[in-house]
Order: C-alpha cells, then sequence, then structure tokens
C-alpha cells in the first residue's frame, strides 16, 4: 500500500527479523526450499544447518496431525519422519539428526545417521547405491519409490530397538565398509511385494521389522512341524531347507483357536500360543505358532505368496 | 460490529485502550484485544491503558483490522475470513515486516502464522537470486564459496526448476 515512501533509501532485509521469527517462516517450507534458501548467504546456512528447531517445527506442521511430533526420542522407543523424496530427520534425544536413506532395491530401504552436511542429505549423495546399482536391483531404471510410497513412509515410520538383522547382514557389511563406525544401527524397512500400502491403510504392505537374531535362531533352531493332512504338499515356493531366505518376521499375539476356528475345542493343546509371520526374500509369507521346543509351520497354506486378505467389515 | 460478544452480563463491554508507538489511541473492547498474548497478559495485570512502544500507528491499525475480523469467526464465514485473510497479507515485504515484527512482539499466534506462511510462500520454488533479490539478503559468498555451497546443497534442485521471477 504505502510503497510510495519506502522506496528511499533503507530497505528491510530478511536478516532484520529475529533468529525465531526466521526459522518460524522457514519452518513453512519443505527441506528442498529450505536447503535453497540456505544457499544465499553465509548467515543462512549455519541458520537451517543448526537449527534442529527447524526442523522439529517443519516436521510439526508437515505431518504433526499424523504422529506425535513431541514425543519423538523420548523412551526406548524412537520415532522418527523420513521424508525419502528430499532428506531424513531423526528425532534422538529431543535433537533431530539427519540420516541417510538408501533404497537397497525397489523393496528395502536402510536408513542409517550421518550426513556430511547437517540436513542435507538425500538419497543420490550417500554413495551406498551407486547409480548403476540401485537400477540393477530396481529393475525398473530411475524409478525411486513413488509419492505415495514415500508419504506413507513419512507417515508412520518408527524405529525397532537396534537388533542383529540375519538376512540383510550382507548388505550391512557393504554399509559398514563404506562408512566405518555409525551412533546406531541402520533400520530396515521392508515392503511386502504385490501388497501396497493405500493411503487409508497404510499399514498394508509396508513392514519394518527386521528379522532379530533371536527370532533367527527360533526359525533356524527349532523343528517345523507342518499339519499331517497337508505335509504331502509338495512346497514348490518355498522350499523347505532354506529357511535363511527369511527376511522380517511379525510377531503375533494371538490364540491359535482365534485364528484356527475349527480347531477351536478340538485341539489337544488349546493354549494360547504365539504366533509369528515370516517374510521370505522372495516376497512371499508363511506363519505358524511358537511351541516349546518347535514351530508349527503353515507356510505351505499361504496361497500364491499371500496369507492376509482384505475383508470388508462395513458389509456385515 | 457490536454482536460479537455477548458474553458481558451488564450489557456494558469492558473497553481498553491500545497507543501506538505514534502516540494514537484506539479503544477496543476487550474480547477482541484478547486475541494477542502480550495485551492478555497485561490485562490479566489490571492494565486498561497499554501502550505499545514497538508499533507505530500504521501497523496497528491494520492488527486491529485484523483483530476485529478474527474475533467475528464462526462456523458460516470460514469462506469470508479466508478471503480477508487472503486480502490481508497483500502488499510489499516491507509492509509484511512490520506486521511480522508486531505480531510477533504482541504475540498473536494466528496472525503470526498467517504472516509466515505468506513469507514462506514468497520463497517457495524461488531460485537463491530471486530470493536474494525479493528479500534483501546480500549475497557474502566468494564465486568459489558459493558454488562449493550450491554442491553441497544441489539435492534440492534435483526436482526442477527454480522460478526467477521476483514476485
Amino acid at each position: 500500500m504505502a510503497n510510495t515512501d519506502e522506496i528511499h533509501t533503507i530497505s528491510l532485509s530478511f536478516n532484520d527479523f529475529p533468529e525465531d521469527v526466521q526459522l518460524n517462516i522457514l519452518s513453512f517450507l519443505t527441506p528442498s526450499d529450505i536447503s535453497n534458501f540456505a544457499c544465499t548467504s553465509k548467515r543462512f546456512v549455519s541458520l537451517c544447518r543448526d537449527a534442529p528447531k527447524l526442523w522439529f517445527s517443519m516436521c510439526q506442521r508437515q505431518f504433526g496431525s499424523k504422529t506425535l511430533i513431541n514425543k519423538w526420542g523420548n523412551g526406548g522407543l524412537s520415532e522418527k519422519a523420513m521424508n525419502l523424496d528430499d532428506s531424513g530427520f531423526v528425532a534422538e534425544n529431543e535433537l533431530l539428526v539427519p540420516v541417510n536413506v538408501n533404497f537397497m532395491g525397489k523393496n528395502h530401504v536402510v536408513e542409517e545417521n550421518g550426513s556430511a552436511f547437517g540436513y542435507s542429505c538425500n538419497v543420490s549423495s550417500s554413495g551406498n547405491v551407486t547409480e548403476e546399482e540401485y537400477e540393477d536391483l530396481c529393475g525398473s531404471p530411475g524409478s525411486l519409490p513413488d509419492r505415495l510410497m514415500s508419504e506413507i513412509y513419512q507417515c508412520f515410520s518408527n524405529r525397532t530397538s537396534p537388533g542383529g538383522n540375519g538376512s540383510t547382514r550382507r548388505q550391512r557389511r557393504r554399509e559398514r565398509e563404506m562408512h566405518g563406525r555409525r551412533k546406531w544401527e541402520p533400520q530396515d524397512y521392508v515392503k511386502i511385494v504385490n501388497c501396497s500400502p493405500t493411503p487409508a491403510k497404510p499399514l498394508q504392505g509396508l513392514w519394518k521389522f527386521p528379522l532379530s537374531s533371536e527370532e533367527e535362531s527360533i526359525y533356524e533352531g527349532r523343528m517345523h512341524i507342518q499339519p499331517l493332512a497337508e505335509a504331502d504338499d509338495p512346497c514348490e515356493i518355498f522350499p523347505s531347507s532354506d529357511y535363511k531366505a527369511v527376511l522380517s518376521m511379525l510377531c503375533m499375539n494371538s490364540s491359535y483357536d482365534l485364528v484356527i476356528p475349527d480347531l477351536a475345542g478340538s485341539t489337544v493343546n488349546p493354549r494360547q500360543a504365539e504366533g509369528r509371520i515370516w517374510q521370505y526374500e522372495n516376497g512371499s509369507f508363511g506363519f505358524g505358532f511358537l511351541r516349546d521346543h518347535y514351530v508349527i509351520d503353515l507356510r505351505h497354506i499361504a496361497l500364491n505368496g499371500q496369507i492376509l486378505d482384505a475383508r470388508d467389515l462395513s458389509g456385515d | 460490529m457490536a454482536s460479537s460478544s455477548s458474553s458481558s452480563k451488564t450489557g456494558l463491554k469492558k473497553m481498553l485502550t491500545l497507543k501506538s508507538s505514534d502516540g494514537d489511541e484506539f479503544e477496543l473492547e476487550e474480547s477482541i484485544v484478547i486475541q494477542c498474548q502480550t495485551i492478555k497478559h497485561m490485562v490479566e495485570d489490571g492494565f486498561s491503558l497499554i501502550p505499545l512502544q514497538n508499533v507505530d500507528t500504521k501497523t496497528l491499525t491494520k492488527i486491529i483490522e485484523y483483530m476485529k475480523k478474527h474475533a467475528e469467526k464462526t462456523e458460516s464465514n470460514k469462506e469470508e475470513i479466508k478471503n480477508f485473510n487472503k486480502e490481508f497479507v497483500k502488499g510489499s515485504f516491507d509492509d509484511q515486516f512490520e506486521l511480522v515484527s508486531a505480531a510477533n512482539y504482541l504475540h498473536i499466534n494466528g496472525l503470526m502464522d498467517l504472516l509466515c506462511q505468506s513469507i514462506a510462500d514468497r520463497i517457495n520454488n524461488k531460485s537463491v537470486r530471486a530470493v536474494r533479490e525479493i528479500f534483501n539478503i546480500s549475497n557474502d559468498y566468494t564465486p568459489d564459496e558459493e558454488e562449493k555451497v550450491r554442491d553441497e546443497h544441489k539435492w534440492a534442485h534435483e526436482g526442477g526448476e527454480f522460478d526467477e521471477s521476483l514476485d
């Protein structure tokens, strides 16, 4: 409005805002815009780099409705937000620290901490997966996980406690060689083949439970028993000798009776049983129940690599 | 205008006086003014004449305009408020600067968010050069340094071209 009398001498600059106002404004930007803004001057590159608060408020604005950002970094469970498109952040001890997000092929994402440049961590410069290697693994050159996928990752991703991961050990070792020491173990996120999440069902098809060494020993160490009626069924999809192909597992606290209604009341041992779902490296599933010394393995019941099917409960 | 508050049982609305740094006084209903946290605290401490030494008349007029409008906010006039907000944030960076400083000082959260969002919108997708131009940021890099810093941040540019325009 009063432009006319303002043209003279001093013009106000973004620098003249108090720092908290600057940060407030920047928190409305996307990571790539913040990064771009940082390039404008030395002052702002350090402002953007050294202000965890900025990333907190930015995450709050972007994902605040989807997660409890104020709880990040509390207690044993550290939740985090990842932005697979641009950069990554992890809340640890109330501070956001940068992470690298690496695509280990189409269905496997590894996230680890550390980046040379504060917040400016990204997929292509992480160095863990070179361009050719990535395209190799991916099969569809140049296509990073689509927009929807990354949104879903952002919205719910959180971290399980660091633990060994048998099936990705090989990949880990390779990373270790390249990165040396790190503050925490990388996190693995595995997507289930042909079972994609949707905005309505963000958890569908996306697992973040790497196989722990404990689980690995349960799976490999115990005898696998299959119900007799099905025993002659040749498990073509899952050669029974290849236990090492298990990629991840999901724990179920379900009862044997509940899961298999036909067996209700007729089972010899109707106690509660701990359930497991295993995902094999080819993307298909198996599931079963743990007993004291053996595993009731029902994986051959899985059809076409799927054991779960969506049910529309609204129709009932 | 007077319909904005029915809270007063006596029918007499408690009035407060805001005084700008230029010495102009504005009399307003308390119910309107308490959107502003700084003033709310002063009212709670018993003040009824509130001197605002950091806010000039021109800016205070705008701020009062905002507070009056937002005091009328109901379920039914959301669209109207939205349009008001849109108009309100128009203006040069210098105009916005004064408003942001005042809103920050007065702790009017809604206004602060509105203004910051609006300024952020101006940064959004602009090239480094355009951002410098719009916000009067002087480039203190040597060409070498600038190349280095741009290289560190080049991931941000992989998504496509940035807008060079200045509006």
